[in-house]
């Protein structure tokens, strides 16, 4: 499923002429990545670390910690994008990558 | 001081200057970052020198875990960052004279942000690590780049770059999958992960770093992103960020690929570059803008590296990276300088003289001091002198298509290239291997036939003028599907290389 969603990311970011949609395809990709991510460190039974004492059988928390430091550079790229493509809007007067033409 | 403190102190120094700046202007409305900006450069060239008297002539490389804990965060030089290091401080001396393109203290403020992951990516020692200081300096280089108000160009930066964060975040899941690691030397942790693992993991970080590395034909971008924004910035992207691709290709692909006795990514290397050298001279020649020439000259430089890289030629390499450096950072600021029109270019003298040395090193011509490094490529047969010759002329005539004109009256600022004049005349007189005199009075033959027919064959083909846009890369929805291409390309040799047929 996570393999379809982010075959199905990569084909909006190339088919779709739109730049928010690039950017939200984007998104999608990132967190599905992340979540592959996060899926190496499950295992059944297992619980998180925070809430067991030690000797309990935890998933693996460093491939959590790390996708933390993921999320905020995606959530920064997004805040970015975004306020660019408001700028490119009001230069251009069109967000689809085929209307605009480089200086 | 010691090394590791040294090591600590290069990216520490942007970061506490920069958190200075932002306690002064939110605590107390005082804009420190103009005297914040010089003593990071001041501060920072000495650091570099410290490193350079540890390093110029080790054998060993130096790691320093943060902590004890598994998975720290880990700091890493050895001798051959230290031309990457030469790579960033060259810019950075270079920007000095330039500070006050830097308009307003939010620019200032991003630039010090900027320098902060430059640096800590050259002492990185772990791959998250790398991830987390390249996206710092990536970030900040979209916002840069937007400086002069070019929003366009900043949005498909990020985006490209974005997509190859995705491939590089992807082979970060590979490697700690297979391995439970982010160490750089997970080489001999390999030989014992499964044939389909090892592949999966070259794939992602090849395509990664090809991309970051603006390898053709992931190269569209390069052009119009780098020559957006102001010189001191560009000068930073052509030296420095797109050669951190660079620097992963080498520590995380092809050193490892070497000690697991895998020869893939270095033939799919060598057949990418002699594919990139052309190309980029192609469309440089039809470039119409002089920056836009100099920007795409960056392809030029990478194909060169890459080309040296796969030839196992490495300190070949980083010497003509941080060459490289100079005179790409002399000509972007030269431009700077230059008011152009159409075809025709104004400059003062002291300007022209220094274009003609950066011009040498730009296309790799005798006796810019780039040129013996590649002497050793040319003996691979006529085909490979031909490419060589063609992409000669093409990158020169490029350089010369423009209508050289003296400037009526001198703009301000000429303080710097005074000092960098006898430099880089002296680096491009350099040589260290005499080439055989036949192949000398050949090669100048093609610059002399470039600088006479340029101006001609442009006019003959002016219709084609920014050909990657017209043929190749079209625009920002093509050039992802490049980039889709390129790793299906990597994919596709590294399957029929290896034999692994990756199942993932």
């Amino acid at each position: 499923m996570n393999a379809l969603i982010m075959a199905l990311a990569v084909w909006g970011l190339i088919a779709s002429d739109h730049l928010i949609r690039k950017i939200m395809c984007l998104s999608i990709l990132e967190s599905m990545i992340i979540l592959a991510f996060l899926s190496t460190g499950f295992a059944e039974d297992c619980v998180a670390p925070i809430l067991h004492p030690s000797g309990a059988l935890t998933v693996d928390p460093v491939p959590q910690a790390l996708m933390l430091t993921a999320i905020v550079i995606g959530v920064c790229f997004n805040a970015l994008a975004r306020g660019f493509l408001v700028r490119v809007h009001q230069q251009h007067g069109t967000l689809r990558a085929s209307e605009i033409h480089e200086y | 001081m010691n090394t590791e403190h040294l090591l600590l102190a290069l990216p520490l120094i942007p970061l506490f200057l920069l958190a200075i700046s932002l306690v002064a202007k939110v605590g107390f409305r005082r804009d420190l970052t103009p005297l914040a900006i010089p003593v990071n450069h001041v501060l920072q060239a000495l650091v570099g020198v410290g490193l350079w008297l540890r390093f110029h002539s080790a054998a060993d490389s130096l790691s320093v875990p943060l902590s004890v804990f598994p998975h720290p965060i880990v700091f890493s030089f050895d001798r051959f960052r230290l031309y990457f290091l030469a790579a960033y401080l060259i810019p950075l001396l270079f920007s000095l004279f330039r500070l006050r393109r830097l308009d307003s203290p939010e620019l200032r403020t991003v630039f010090l942000f900027y320098l902060a992951g430059c640096s800590g990516l050259l002492v990185t020692g772990d791959i998250f690590n790398f991830f987390v200081f390249y996206e710092m300096m990536i970030m900040a280089a979209y916002v840069l780049i937007a400086a002069r108000r070019l929003f366009y160009a900043s949005v498909k930066y990020m985006l490209i770059n974005a997509v190859s964060s995705v491939l590089l975040l992807s082979g970060i899941i590979v490697l700690y999958a297979s391995g439970a690691m982010f160490e750089f030397d997970y080489a001999p942790s390999a030989r014992s992960w499964t044939l389909d693992n090892r592949t999966w993991l070259l794939v992602f970080f090849t395509s990664a770093f090809l991309v970051k590395s603006a390898f053709f034909p992931a190269s569209g971008w390069i052009a119009g992103c780098h020559s957006a924004t102001h010189g001191v910035i560009s000068a930073f992207l052509g030296s420095f960020t797109v050669f951190s691709g660079v620097f992963g290709l080498i520590y995380l692909v092809l050193n490892p690929a070497a000690a697991l006795g895998m020869e893939t990514p270095f033939r799919l290397l060598r057949a990418l570059s002699w594919v990139a050298l052309p190309m980029a001279a192609l469309f440089m020649f039809f470039e119409p803008e002089p920056k836009r020439v100099v920007a795409g000259s960056t392809v030029l430089a990478v194909g060169w590296v890459g080309l040296l890289l796969a030839s196992g030629w490495t300190e070949a390499a980083l010497i003509y990276l941080a060459l490289h450096a100079l005179y790409k950072s002399a000509m972007f600021y030269l431009l700077d300088e230059m008011e152009v029109q159409a075809l025709e270019v104004r400059a003062r003298s002291g300007t022209w003289a220094l274009v003609l040395p950066g011009i040498l090193f730009s296309v790799g011509a005798f006796p810019a001091a780039g040129y013996f490094l590649k002497t050793p490529l040319l003996e691979g047969g006529w085909a490979v002198r031909f490419v060589f010759m063609a992409t000669l002329f093409l990158s020169t005539a490029a350089f010369f298509k423009f209508r050289p004109r003296l400037a009526a009256t001198p703009k301000a600022g000429r303080g710097w290239a005074l000092p960098v004049a006898p430099i880089l005349l002296g680096a491009t007189l350099w040589i260290a291997r005499r080439p055989g005199i036949f192949s000398l009075l050949v090669e100048w033959a093609i610059i002399l036939a470039a600088a006479v027919w340029a101006a001609p064959l442009f006019a003959r083909f002016s219709r084609w003028a920014r050909l990657d846009r017209r043929w190749v890369f079209g625009d920002l929805n093509r050039e992802l599907f490049y980039i889709l291409a390129l790793f299906a390309i990597v994919l596709a040799y590294f399957w029929a290389d290896v034999g692994a047929g990756p199942a993932g």
